[in-house]
């Protein structure tokens, strides 16, 4: 009787009552709701920089459509092989024109070099950025920190307000030097992607395309799957979490009434919880990837088969394929990207 | 590490079945781009030339059969995609269950090892840390071995697997690979030489803000009285704007590495069209070969690049092993020894012999030469100013802390000589800061005593004077009680703490302060309750009122770790000097 009636949560436990605003950092995985909020805040922080924002993804586009342009190239590179290669057959005798291949060659490394100084450039101008806003945002902090009433540090360890100084600015420095870059340089090479892969042929792209709706079908459907099971994963985190934060600030307590082996056996019993709803919660949403990764094979393997007919049909080039399994990779990429961060929400 | 490895070892076969799987999975990805090769030399190119050698009927039919052929190579692949995910997935349901029962097992080896530690253990880490040890680094480390069981396996499978495969296809070009492998590892190395090191400045740079941070909050109400804000602003500006700097750098730098890698992994199939260009010209490499071929040195590049992804991995996992073996290795100062007396529950007799006791975190000595007895059925009291060492005497007793120097013993028997366990169920002890655990009223109670009665429950609450508000609340004992007990009053908690304690009926009773929030009838009804209802233990009263103390059989005066005066309420005020202060400062000529 007297096991039931610890073992049961108790309403008041994980509750917002007295504790729980100190704890809420140490107990929870990350809160959408604060996630938002901070966005939010860090979207205003951005505003001095518009300039040198816009230039960064303007950067980040061109140095985007550079490298999109060069798939399509290599594969006329091919193309020139194959044909030496076709017309062998009947002369004897494998005559490459050499001219045409170095035009391509140096074509294609001056477009990657090109590619590069812009990305280069653009490294360098986040990184200031970046860390300008950083900057300013620790200095808000801290002077805001002298302006608080101190009631708030009642309620607010100071280890909560030095994680807030340090981590939390950090993580979302960088996290905005990613979303920035990404942003840019992921649009632009979706749409060049889809321009080249339409101007190679437009029967295999819409192949491409059929497996986007696929993928995001079964994206969705994992996604409903792991969610509860992530949900229910960081709730007994925060059993587990609860449960050590109050056994050591009861330490004395519970040495004193020989409370050790009880609180080790209801411990026991939070974290067998956690690693059941862990493991389950672990494996729905890193299916995601092999899935996902099926589907961008499966297409991999239609357009080998389908640009193969194709090529036989002289409607298409064996470069063509090569380039268009480029863009295929190009293409998945984002998609698995969303369907890794979607999991993690 | 080794506390590490030895919770790995109940998981080998998990880990063993997950790396025969990423072997296999790696393969199969592998296979893919020379089935496309031979679509392209076999299905396309050869065919073609068989068809266009043929002509008429004999070209129809082996059209068909050029069809079959795509088609049969389409079905392989398909069959080793499909094989590639199954495998994955597998993969991954082991990684999981690998990953989490290792973390699992870890907390609980952790979790035992704190619940272990008494005060003197504790006191090496600070709650925060010990909390985040058992969570966060836990979390890390399951992360590192999960993730990095992946990458440290598929990688080199894929690399080695990748080499041998473009070695099969055109083993003259194999010095294209062995370039671009040492382009990477040149610029790994350039990059990683170049921030590391800084790496560690900014790890101590943010040690400094830390402190700096943590210096300008904890002296918050002094830099606020003497309004030197504007000092510690600008204390806080230097140490962020250093940080700044150098984090720019490293920023930098890594920013470097992305578009590096990308123009040699862009660069190197150029590389192989040109030179492959000769190759063909001499039939000595097919056209399909050298598409298959572009594919294997991007795998080859990526696997390179991925073992080199556990280089940042590594070292932050690390911190994690090493903050959680801290607490592994710290070894526990109060131990029991083999074969321990037990002593009965009945009539305690405590006595401190010329006991000298530091803290081993601290320095210098709390308590010096302390020799007192207290008597079963006797109350003793200790009174003195704050920081003389009144808490650290008297955890002394349930052994949180050992003695230095000297012994307490309980009739005649040394406490370092009874188990630990045998020793805190003589005694019923009320902490100074009343810790109530998350629960209900009666939650809180039955923790003291497992098999208490209804009525035992309801007894110890109206010794403790607690049953009153009890009473008034809508549940009574189901009543619930949050963490540290935050939805009652401070009064409350002391009365539900004292009738925690109460409810042991233990021979040797302490309290520490416990009266200290309870308003002056309550502590004299309090106090008459528990010398009735606790007539045969040993009472020891740490107080900081004369007036809730001077009924007290024997009064211990303290003063910075020494006895200064030890007598009834009477003879003090006549022989000690300390006490005579602390009583007239508090008390009224007449009550006095
Ligand atoms: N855990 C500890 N580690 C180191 N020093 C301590 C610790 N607890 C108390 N002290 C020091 O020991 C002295 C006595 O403290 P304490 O016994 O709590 O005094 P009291 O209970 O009489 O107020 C104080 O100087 C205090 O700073
Ligand atoms: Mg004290």
């Amino acid at each position: 009787m007297a096991n039931n009636n610890r073992n049961t949560p108790v309403p008041g436990r994980p509750g917002p009552g007295g504790g729980g605003g100190r704890n809420a950092a140490i107990r929870g995985g990350e809160k959408p709701k604060d996630i938002k909020k901070t966005l939010k805040k860090s979207f205003s922080y951005l505003g001095g920089y518009k300039a040198g924002l816009a230039l960064v993804m303007l950067l980040a586009a061109a140095s985007s459509i550079f490298k999109v342009i060069g798939p399509n190239l290599l594969g006329k590179a091919t193309d020139v092989l194959y044909t030496a290669v076709e017309n062998g057959v009947v002369t004897g005798q494998i005559a490459i024109d050499y001219t045409a291949l170095q035009e391509i060659v140096f074509a294609l490394c001056g477009l990657y070099l090109v590619s590069f100084v812009f990305s280069v450039v653009q490294g360098f101008t986040t990184a200031q950025i970046s860390n300008n806003i950083t900057y300013r945002m620790r200095k808000d902090i801290s002077e805001k920190i002298n302006r608080l009433p101190i009631g708030f540090f009642d309620v607010t360890s100071t280890g909560d307000v030095l994680s807030r100084i340090t981590n939390d600015v950090e993580s979302l420095s960088s996290s905005l030097r990613e979303t920035l870059t990404q942003l840019a340089s992921s649009l632009t090479l979706i749409v060049g992607t889809i321009v080249m892969m339409l101007s190679i042929s437009w029967q295999l792209t819409l192949i491409a395309f059929g497996m986007i709706p696929v993928s995001m079908f079964i994206i969705s459907k994992i996604i409903k799957i792991s969610q509860p099971l992530y949900r229910k994963q960081q709730k007994s985190l925060g059993m587990v979490n609860g449960h050590v934060e109050e056994m050591m600030s009861a330490h004395i307590v519970v040495k004193a009434f020989n409370m050790e082996d009880k609180s080790i056996t209801d411990f026991d019993v939070y974290n067998q919880e956690l690693r059941e709803n862990g493991w389950r919660s672990r494996v729905a949403s890193s299916s995601m990837m092999p899935v996902t990764n099926f589907v961008s094979n499966l297409g991999y393997i239609l357009v080998c088969i389908l640009g193969a007919g194709m090529v036989v049909q002289k409607t298409l080039t064996v470069g063509n394929i090569q380039s268009f399994i480029s863009y295929i990779r190009n293409f998945n990429q984002p998609i698995q990207q969303i369907a890794n961060i979607s999991t993690m929400l | 590490m080794k506390h590490v490895l030895k919770h790995v070892k109940p998981y080998l076969p998990l880990l063993i079945t997950s790396v025969i799987l990423i072997g296999i999975q790696a393969y199969c990805n592998l296979a893919l781009p020379d089935v496309m090769s031979q679509i392209v030399n076999v299905g396309i190119q050869q065919y073609s030339e068989k068809i266009a050698a043929a002509g008429g009927r004999a070209a129809t039919a082996l059209i068909a059969e050029q069809k079959r052929y795509i088609y049969s190579m389409g079905f392989k692949m398909l069959v080793l995609a499909t094989g590639t995910s199954m495998v994955a997935l597998a993969v991954q349901f082991c990684n999981a269950r690998l990953g989490t029962g290792l973390s699992r097992d870890l907390r609980k080896t952790i979790f035992g090892k704190i619940e272990s530690f008494s005060g003197a253990e504790f006191d090496q880490f600070s709650t925060a840390s010990l909390i985040t040890r058992t969570t966060n680094d836990v979390q890390q480390v399951q992360m590192m071995l999960t993730m990095g069981v992946r990458t440290i396996v598929f990688a080199p499978f894929m690399g080695i697997g990748g080499v041998v495969m473009a070695m099969r296809k055109a083993p003259s070009m194999a010095w294209i690979n062995a370039l671009s492998v040492l382009l990477v590892f040149c610029l790994i190395v350039v990059v990683y030489s170049l921030a590391l090191p800084r790496f560690k400045i900014i790890q101590e740079l943010v040690d400094k803000l830390n402190l700096v941070a943590r210096e300008s909050l904890t002296g918050l109400l002094v830099v606020r009285a003497f309004s030197t804000q504007k000092y510690e602003e600008e204390r806080f500006d230097k140490a962020s704007n250093d940080y700044k700097k150098t984090n720019l750098f490293v920023n930098r730098t890594m920013s470097m590495m992305g578009p590096t890698m990308g123009l040699i992994q862009t660069l190197v199939p150029v590389l192989i069209v040109w030179v492959g260009a000769d190759k063909i010209a001499q039939s000595q490499l097919m056209v399909g070969d050298m598409m298959a071929y572009i594919q294997y040195s991007g795998n080859i590049m990526g696997a390179f690049m991925m073992l080199s992804s556990i280089f940042i991995m590594f070292p932050r996992a690390m911190v994690s092993v090493n903050r959680i073996s801290e607490i592994l290795d710290t070894e526990n100062i109060i131990t029991e020894v083999e074969t321990p007396v037990t002593l009965p529950q009945g009539k305690c007799e405590i006595t401190f012999d010329n006991v000298n006791f530091a803290y081993p975190s601290g320095d210098g000595d709390v308590l010096e030469n302390i020799s007192f007895t207290a008597k079963p059925g006797r109350v003793t009291a200790i009174i003195g100013s704050t920081g003389c060492g009144k808490t650290s005497l008297i955890n002394l007793i349930p052994r949180f802390y050992d003695v230095k120097s000297g012994s307490v013993k309980i009739n005649g028997v040394d406490v370092r000589d009874l188990s630990l366990k045998n020793l805190r169920d003589l005694i019923g002890y009320v902490p100074q800061k009343s810790v109530l655990l998350s629960g209900t009223v009666r939650s809180n109670l039955l923790a003291a005593k497992p098999d208490a009665t209804e009525e035992e429950i309801v007894k110890a609450c109206e010794i403790a004077q607690a049953k009153s508000f009890i009473k008034e609340k809508e549940e009574g004992y189901d009543a619930p009680v949050s963490q540290g007990g935050t939805n009652f009053s401070g009064g409350q908690c002391q009365r539900l703490a004292i009738a925690r304690a109460v409810i042991k009926m233990a021979p040797i009773y302490i309290f520490d302060d416990s009266f200290s929030a309870l308003d002056f009838t309550t502590d004299l009804n309090l106090r008459k309750a528990l010398n009735s209802n606790l007539a045969d233990s040993t009472i020891i009263i740490v107080g900081q009122r004369v007036a809730s103390i001077m009924d007290a059989d024997q009064i211990l005066v303290m003063d910075e770790g020494r006895i200064v005066g030890k007598g009834t309420h009477k003879q003090l005020l006549e022989s000690c000097e300390e006490y005579r202060e602390i009583a007239y400062s508090q008390l009224s000529e007449e009550e006095v």
